[in-house]
């Protein structure tokens, strides 16, 4: 399934899209038997941090997991090993580059990884929240750089306020700490920034149901996302394959001279009212020839006809083409017995 | 075909690994990226010699040829050589035509000497008996244009017609009725053929290239001015529709009429501008319950556009009212009958607009596919006035759109107005873009044979190397320059002009004098303002001294063209600025010399040197340090009685040191400006030269 990475965006509240990924894993990545979370990567920023999570195989989870309160955000992102992301941020600073097919991966446990999914998955709807707004999809720049093959991954310093994890279950504080583990560079600064963000994203659940907004439930955002083109791209085995975003709104990237625009927009010359006169079986319907001999007229439109594209000769075999018509040469093959018969 | 299909699957399980094997390696990170890409590089590969295998080859047993087919395919290996004259022109180097009105001769020429040999041959066949040619060529015999059967019967009757005697089987019709002979329908139908389509008139045989030149000037100057197409169209074309002329006669004569003898009838009085007799006659054909065919609608829908004093609302219910009774008659519209519909729409302007795209549209539908003609009449319609800013329609791009890369038959006589029409769209759009693309499509398959004759073809080239000069980079049209001239057309003053103010912009200005060669080459010699502007732009500013020199040998070269030309005729064709202009760039090659005697021929055309040029002379004599030509210069100007001159003897006063003799002439000169004749031997000289000249 491909869902097309629109920002959910409250004014207060945080907003998230994930599909599901443990049920929609593609058949490719079940014959390599392994588990769809065992490549994940985890990353996490602070002040416009995006949280990202990659899952091998075809399956092309692109989940915008936006939380919103401050300038917060985590972005929570499924994608292959083909799949990058990389937000065009102000505030994010890349500090670091890691390639997410590491051997370490294999050295999760699968359980853990479980674990972390129904943790997460349990957050979202729990998290799942009000006042959706669709803003803009990410520019173009972002699409294209999803097809690169590694994953690049940024980092904002830390300037969160430093609370610690006392009103995260202990459930959430094992699966970061597990994520964290199967990440190959600092696991104890990746933890804290883990639960940081999760923290921070409990506090905005938190604020939302003291705001006693509305609840959306989780299967309304999903019916308001777009989905483009799912039924082809879900069987798709291909390893590369790139996030479709809905058509049309990445068009006009492209139309950077406003003629083309005009000649876009502009409706078709050959569609619209029509004089309605004639029926297309009146015409294309053959009948009978009944004229068999040509008359004058018809012999002086023919000859008009022929003088319409009479060129003087741009070569010499253009010269003996019409030498060759009007009987002054020898025709091509030669026939030695020509006018002998 | 297994072994196709294993190999195939062979091919498609490498590929699939050297994908996964990409992949993984992509996975274990041991080599990222590189891996990956070189796997997925190496299918399309494999790919690529697999499909070779499995393309199929039949190789016919016995392929039989067109005669001309290998020379065509030869001919398609020949391109266009932008160094040599078109081929047309080249049967003799020494006549090779140097500009447009040589190769409009030219051509001119060659056909008219292949008609006076026809005609020599046709006229006294007697001389042109024997067949040299083994086997027998027929068309260098003569053909027979005299009637070879002398007695009066419908076999002599037919062959009049047939050689199209117009008078002759007229009287032979008429000679056969009074001995009491019915001719045949078919026959009667013929002789109405002829009348109907020659408008009683004899038709000039073979001399139908000049007639085909005079048709199109005609059609040009109906498309120049929009407003009275009809009366001139009426008085240009000669042959009008007579009421009682032989062919109504013979109509009324006729006992037994069919279809084809009123159609025949109806499309003579329109093709002979008597829409109104045609619309009648249409009535009497329905009276009579015959169905006429499409061709007659064709004419009757002209007729309807002909007739005088109608609203143009009235005229497109007419024609929807034809269309109808043509499904009513069950009769098959074709490309002509909305090609015909099109070419009225033109004059109802604005009205026009609509209409004309539904019944593009209904082409469509109805699956007639249009022709060039089609959308010529259509741009024609929605590009009535040059002037973009009148909001001007984008319909050319939608047309432009439609035809890309598409190639063409002929289907129309109109079908070679279309290049140019769109060219002159984009140039008033100043569209490049759009110039290309129509470009492109003209040189798509054959689509360059429909450019037309060769004033149509000049025109389309002035206007896209005019808008090349407009928009395009410099670099780029000097390019399109040496591709297409002299090979493609000869420039015009203007196209020319066009090109000098590019180079202008660009500040190429070395290029002048290059530029003005080829315009004498391209018979531009004695262009007045071509050459009024290649001066202005070398004397307009100081450049570096070798340029100088250059733009002095072309401002001499110049001069000498206004000097054959004073002599063939005695009009004054000097301009002052031209003299000026001259005089400067002389001034600058340090030609001084020749500079001084351009100012002779200032007195001798009675022109006045502008102050610049007085000023440099003043410059030129300070840097010889030669205080008579100062003196001279200052005399010069007294004798115009010019008001720089007190400048010029201010300035001759601070900067020379002159002699007791020169300041007491100067004295002279400032006290009486303006008798100055008897000053200078050489005033005088000059003053009995312009005497002369008078």
């Amino acid at each position: 399934m491909f869902v097309s990475p629109r920002c959910f965006r409250g004014s207060r509240l945080s907003s998230l899209f994930a599909p599901f990924p443990a049920s929609l894993c593609a058949p490719e990545a079940q014959r390599y038997r392994r588990p769809p979370s065992c490549y994940s990567l985890l990353r996490m920023e602070l002040s416009g941090t995006a949280l990202q999570r990659c899952w091998p195989g075809s399956v092309f989870f692109f989940v915008f997991f936006n939380l919103f309160r401050t300038k917060n955000n985590i972005q929570r992102y499924f994608g292959t090993n083909s799949v990058i992301y990389s937000k065009k941020d102000d505030q994010s600073v890349p500090t670091r580059e890691i390639s997410k097919e590491t051997e370490s991966q294999h050295s999760v446990k699968e359980n853990t990884k479980k674990d972390l999914v129904n943790i997460l998955k349990g957050m979202k709807v729990e998290l799942s929240a009000v006042n959706v707004q669709t803003t803009k999809p990410p520019n173009r720049r972002q699409l294209k750089s999803l097809e690169a093959s590694t994953v690049r991954l940024q980092s904002a310093p830390e300037d969160a306020p430093q609370k610690r994890s006392e009103s995260l279950s202990p459930e959430l504080v094992a699966a970061a700490s597990a994520v964290a583990d199967s990440l190959p560079f600092d696991k104890q600064m990746t933890k804290s920034e883990l639960l940081k963000q999760l923290q921070q994203h409990e506090e905005a659940s938190r604020a939302q149901k003291d705001g006693e907004r509305p609840k959306v439930s989780f299967t309304d955002i999903i019916s308001d996302m777009k989905v483009a083109r799912s039924a082809t791209a879900r069987v798709s085995t291909r390893p590369v394959h790139q996030i479709q975003f809905d058509e049309g709104t990445d068009d006009f990237a492209g139309q950077a001279k406003p003629a083309d625009l005009r000649r876009s927009f502009r409706k078709n010359i050959f569609k619209g009212k029509r004089l309605n006169i004639f029926e297309l079986k009146a015409v294309t319907e053959e009948a009978p020839e009944t004229e068999a001999v040509p008359s004058l007229w018809d012999v002086e439109f023919a000859k008009q006809l022929a003088a319409v594209n009479e060129q003087p000769f741009q070569n010499g075999f253009e010269e003996m083409i019409q030498l060759t018509k009007e009987g002054k040469l020898w025709e091509f093959p030669i026939n030695n017995e020509a006018g002998k018969s | 075909m297994a072994v196709v299909h294993s190999a195939q699957w062979l091919r498609v399980r490498r590929g699939l690994c050297l994908l996964l094997t990409g992949r993984r390696a992509g996975l274990c990170g041991r080599a990222p990226s590189s891996r990956f890409y070189s796997g997925s590089a190496a299918v399309p590969e494999v790919e690529g010699a697999g499909a070779t295998g499995t393309e199929e080859v039949v190789i016919p047993k016995k392929k039989t040829w067109d005669k001309v087919a290998v020379l065509q395919a030869l001919a398609s290996t020949v391109h266009r050589d932008a160094t040599a004259a078109p081929y047309a022109f080249q049967d003799d180097p020494y006549l090779i035509p140097t500009s447009s009105m040589e190769s409009h001769s030219f051509l001119l020429a060659k056909k008219s000497g292949e008609n006076a040999a026809k005609f020599i041959i046709n006229s006294y066949p007697k001389y042109f008996q024997k067949d040299i040619a083994e086997p027998h060529i027929p068309c260098f015999m003569p053909e027979y244009f005299e009637p070879q059967l002398e007695d009066i019967s419908e076999a002599a009757l037919q062959e009049r017609i047939k050689l199209r005697k117009v008078k002759a089987s007229v009287d032979m019709f008429d000679q056969l009725l009074q001995a009491g002979t019915t001719v045949s329908l078919e026959t009667t139908n013929s002789l109405l053929d002829l009348l109907c389509y020659y408008g009683n008139q004899e038709p000039s045989t073979n001399y139908n290239f000049q007639q085909r030149e005079q048709a199109e000037e005609l059609e040009e100057a109906t498309e120049g001015s929009n407003e009275k197409p009809k009366k001139k169209a009426g008085h240009q074309l000669g042959v009008t529709w007579r009421a009682k002329n032989n062919a109504e006669r013979i109509f009324a004569l006729m006992p037994e009429k069919n279809a084809h003898s009123y159609c025949t009838m109806i499309r003579g009085m329109v093709k002979h501008r008597a829409p109104m007799q045609a619309l009648n006659l249409y009535t009497e054909l329905l009276n009579n319950r015959l169905r006429a065919d499409v061709h007659t609608f064709n004419s009757l829908i002209e007729a309807t556009a002909f007739v005088a004093n109608e609203k143009l609302e009235e005229k497109w219910n007419n024609i929807l009212d034809l269309l109808k009774q043509m499904v009513a008659q069950n009769v098959k519209p074709n490309l002509q009958t909305f090609n015909t519909i099109l070419k009225c729409l033109r004059r109802f302007h604005a009205i026009g607009k609509l209409p004309a795209l539904q019944t593009l549209r209904e082409m469509k539908a109805i699956g007639i596919e249009p022709s060039l003609a089609t959308y010529h009449y259509i741009i024609q319609l929605f590009y009535q006035h040059e002037n973009p800013s009148k909001g001007s329609s984008l319909i050319i791009y939608d047309i432009m759109n439609e035809l890309m890369g598409k190639k063409f038959s002929p289907k129309d006589p109109d079908d070679d107005m279309f290049f140019q029409s769109a060219m002159r769209v984009c140039s008033s759009l100043r569209d490049l873009e759009l110039a290309y693309q129509v470009h492109d499509l003209l040189n798509t398959g054959d689509n360059r044979k429909f450019i037309g004759p060769d004033h149509r073809r000049n025109f389309y080239y002035s206007k896209f190397f005019g808008l090349l000069c407009l928009m395009e980079q410099i670099d780029v049209t000097l390019k399109w320059y040496k591709d297409l001239i002299p090979s493609v057309f000869f420039p015009h003053s203007q196209t020319l002009i066009d090109l000098l103010q590019a180079l202008d912009v660009a500040n190429r200005l070395e290029l002048i004098p290059q530029i003005w060669k080829d315009s004498k080459e391209y018979g531009h010699t004695f262009r007045r303002d071509l050459k009024e502007e290649i001066l202005m732009l070398m004397a307009r500013d100081r450049h570096p001294p070798e340029l100088q020199v250059a733009f002095a040998d072309c401002a001499a070269d110049i001069k000498s063209t206004y000097e054959s030309q004073d002599a063939r005729q005695t009009a004054p064709s000097w301009l002052a600025s031209s003299l000026n202009h001259i005089a400067v760039l002389f001034l600058r090659a340090g030609r001084t010399q020749e500079a001084w005697k351009m100012l002779g021929l200032f007195r001798k055309h009675n022109k006045i040197p502008g102050n610049e040029l007085l000023n440099e002379f003043m410059d030129s004599a300070k840097a010889s340090g030669s205080p008579a030509q100062a003196i001279e210069i200052v005399k010069l100007a007294g004798a115009f009685s010019l008001p720089i001159c007190e400048s010029l003897t201010q300035r001759l006063m601070a900067d020379f040191t002159l002699s007791q003799e020169q300041k007491e002439a100067l004295g002279d000169l400032t006290a009486l400006t303006s008798d100055s004749d008897s000053d200078s031997s050489s005033d005088s000289d000059s003053e009995s030269d312009v005497g002369e000249g008078k």
